[in-house]
């Protein structure tokens, strides 16, 4: 079976965590811009993050048969910065063309604050713009009446729903965040928050259409192979067949496929892609073949 | 007088654009003309949305008129979208060498792979060689696979521009990541004593962990023509696999060696 994880952070990850997911049957991950532990102080480093998820990342889940693609955007505890989140708004529109950028995102709310705000609405008009789909991070604190509150600026901001993924979900966000039309994202936590028997129940009660299970696996304690276990509980669990495919691979191919960057036959049929096999003679991108010696890239 | 480059990738997009997409590119190109860097960066991006997944796939009269307009140019492999990225950067106005080099530079700090890839395989055709110098050994440095091999093989650049010890360590690092050498270009002509020297020195080092040799190694040590490798060359066909036996029989037999420093 195939795996997608829409919401994962590999540029935080070691190359044991690709071979466990390439193993697991992983075989595309969607890492969506984010801080990476502590402040960024100038926009320098914010260009060069933004270019390894469309550069070296990428490159390096290539190297272990996975398909890698990012969402690009400016996450909310940093536009509390407001001098530096400015000069990252002036960058944001050229990456959003990248190919490989699947999204806007991860935006939204961190501690609710004006500022956070300000730069939300002006990344929902980007993504406007750039006919891209957002994800939204939901704040940890403060959840549902943060949920409620980036639903409802997505609504004034004229965003259709199917073109939001509102994700880090809980029991108490799901249902208004499925009411509303919008794609609920789950993210699995190994020991706090939504953990994989949580989410089997989740499903259970609410069924699988527009709900994406996803690891957000970064620099914390985090599981790469949320995905893949939280699947295989469900079938031991006995959810249908079809709503795990639907949660942990159809719906996320639906929801960031709206970008027309992100499609199944990348994966399934590696040789309509493209011009690295030209040039190094070998099939680095062919999701079949064996890891390849990355020490002889030194 | 138009760059012949451009002249060739007009007349190639004549019979393989679609009109829509002609037509994008055509208002992409007068906005860049005028200095637009900014409709430059973005058309840069978006070009594969527009291209599709087709290759350029040149015919013999094509293939010449390229290596005419640009001798070592061989872009029949090309995405066409990658060719459109060449003619984006191409129309964008170098009366003013610093402008041109800031504005050039900028879309290879804020490039994808893809758009690296281009960017680097554009190089030999772009102005103010010496400019580039330095950008194209960056590229050679980078740990992305298909951008190094954008600077190094099917590129008239590293032979035609780049110093000796860069263009040395290029080829050792072609043989150390196992990428076709024979698609560097020229290489028969650049090789020297000191490249000749690191190659038999990493054979050596492969040989004591008992790896394998790529025969071809031989192959361009032997182009030095330095007297001083002979030995290297003579311990192989004691020790060396059956093919690299044969690649060194055959340049023992075809190289006249020079008794000279390099």
């Amino acid at each position: 079976m195939m795996f997608i994880d829409p919401h994962v952070h590999m540029s935080a990850r070691t190359t044991d965590d690709y071979e466990a997911m390439r193993a697991a049957g992983v075989v595309a991950v969607i890492e969506p811009a984010f801080w990476i532990g502590q402040a960024r102080t100038n926009v320098g480093s914010f260009q060069d993050y933004l270019s390894s998820l469309i550069g070296w990342e990428r490159f390096r889940a290539s190297q272990f048969g996975i398909r890698h693609y990012c969402c690009m955007g400016l996450n909310s505890k940093e536009a509390n910065n407001e001098a530096l989140a400015q000069q990252v708004m002036e960058l944001l529109p050229l990456y959003l063309a990248k190919d490989g950028v699947v999204a806007v995102g991860e935006i939204g709310f961190d501690d609710q604050t004006k500022a956070e705000e300000r730069f939300f609405r002006a990344q929902l008009e980007l993504a406007k713009i750039a006919h891209l789909p957002v994800m939204i991070h939901t704040p940890h604190r403060d959840k549902k009446n943060g949920t409620i509150r980036s639903m409802e600026i997505c609504q004034e901001h004229g965003l259709p729903p199917h073109q939001v993924i509102v994700d880090h979900n809980n029991e108490e966000t799901v249902q208004s965040v499925l009411e509303r039309g919008y794609w609920a994202g789950f993210t699995i936590y190994p020991k706090t928050k939504m953990g994989s028997e949580r989410m089997v129940e989740v499903v259970r009660r609410f069924g699988c259409e527009r709900i994406i299970v996803n690891s957000s696996a970064d620099w914390g304690v985090s599981d790469p192979l949320a995905v893949p276990k939280t699947a295989n509980l469900m079938s031991i669990r006995g959810i249908p067949q079809d709503h795990i495919i639907a949660t942990s691979y159809g719906n996320a191919l639906a929801a960031y496929g709206q970008s027309g960057q992100f499609n199944e036959h990348d994966w399934t049929s590696p040789e309509a892609i493209d011009q690295r096999k030209l040039f190094d003679g070998n099939s680095v991108l062919r999701g079949q073949e064996p890891v390849i010696d990355l020490h002889a890239q030194r | 007088m138009t760059h012949p480059s451009i002249v060739c990738l007009d007349t190639w997009f004549a019979t393989r654009l679609t009109s829509d997409v002609a037509d994008w590119l055509r208002t992409q190109i007068t906005a860049i003309k005028s200095g637009d860097s900014t409709a430059l960066g973005l058309a840069f991006s978006s070009a594969s949305r527009r291209a599709g997944d087709s290759v350029l796939n040149l015919n013999e009269a094509e293939k010449k008129s390229a290596h005419h307009a640009h001798p070592g140019w061989n872009p029949t492999a090309w995405p066409l979208s990658q060719a459109i990225r060449a003619r984006l950067i191409l129309a964008f106005p170098d009366h003013d060498a610093a402008d041109w080099y800031h504005t050039i530079e900028r879309l290879f700090s804020t490039a994808s792979i893809e758009e690296l890839v281009a960017l680097y395989q554009t190089v030999p055709l772009m102005p103010f060689s010496e400019l580039m110098r330095d950008r194209a050994a960056e590229g050679l440095r980078s740990s992305m696979q298909p951008v190094f091999a954008a600077v190094a093989l099917d590129n008239p650049f590293p032979a035609t521009q780049l110093h000796q010890d860069i263009f040395n360590q290029m080829v050792l690092k072609a043989f150390f990541t196992s990428a076709d050498i024979t698609r560097i270009y020229d290489l028969e002509r650049r090789a020297n004593h000191s490249l000749a020297r690191m190659l038999c020195d990493y054979a050596q080092e492969r040989r004591a962990a008992s790896r394998s040799v790529d025969a071809r190694l031989w192959q361009v040590v032997g182009w030095s023509a330095d007297a001083r490798i002979r030995p290297d060359l003579e311990k192989t066909l004691q020790h060396g696999s059956p093919d690299e036996q044969a690649t060194v029989r055959s340049v023992l037999a075809t190289t006249s060696f020079v008794d000279a420093a390099s």
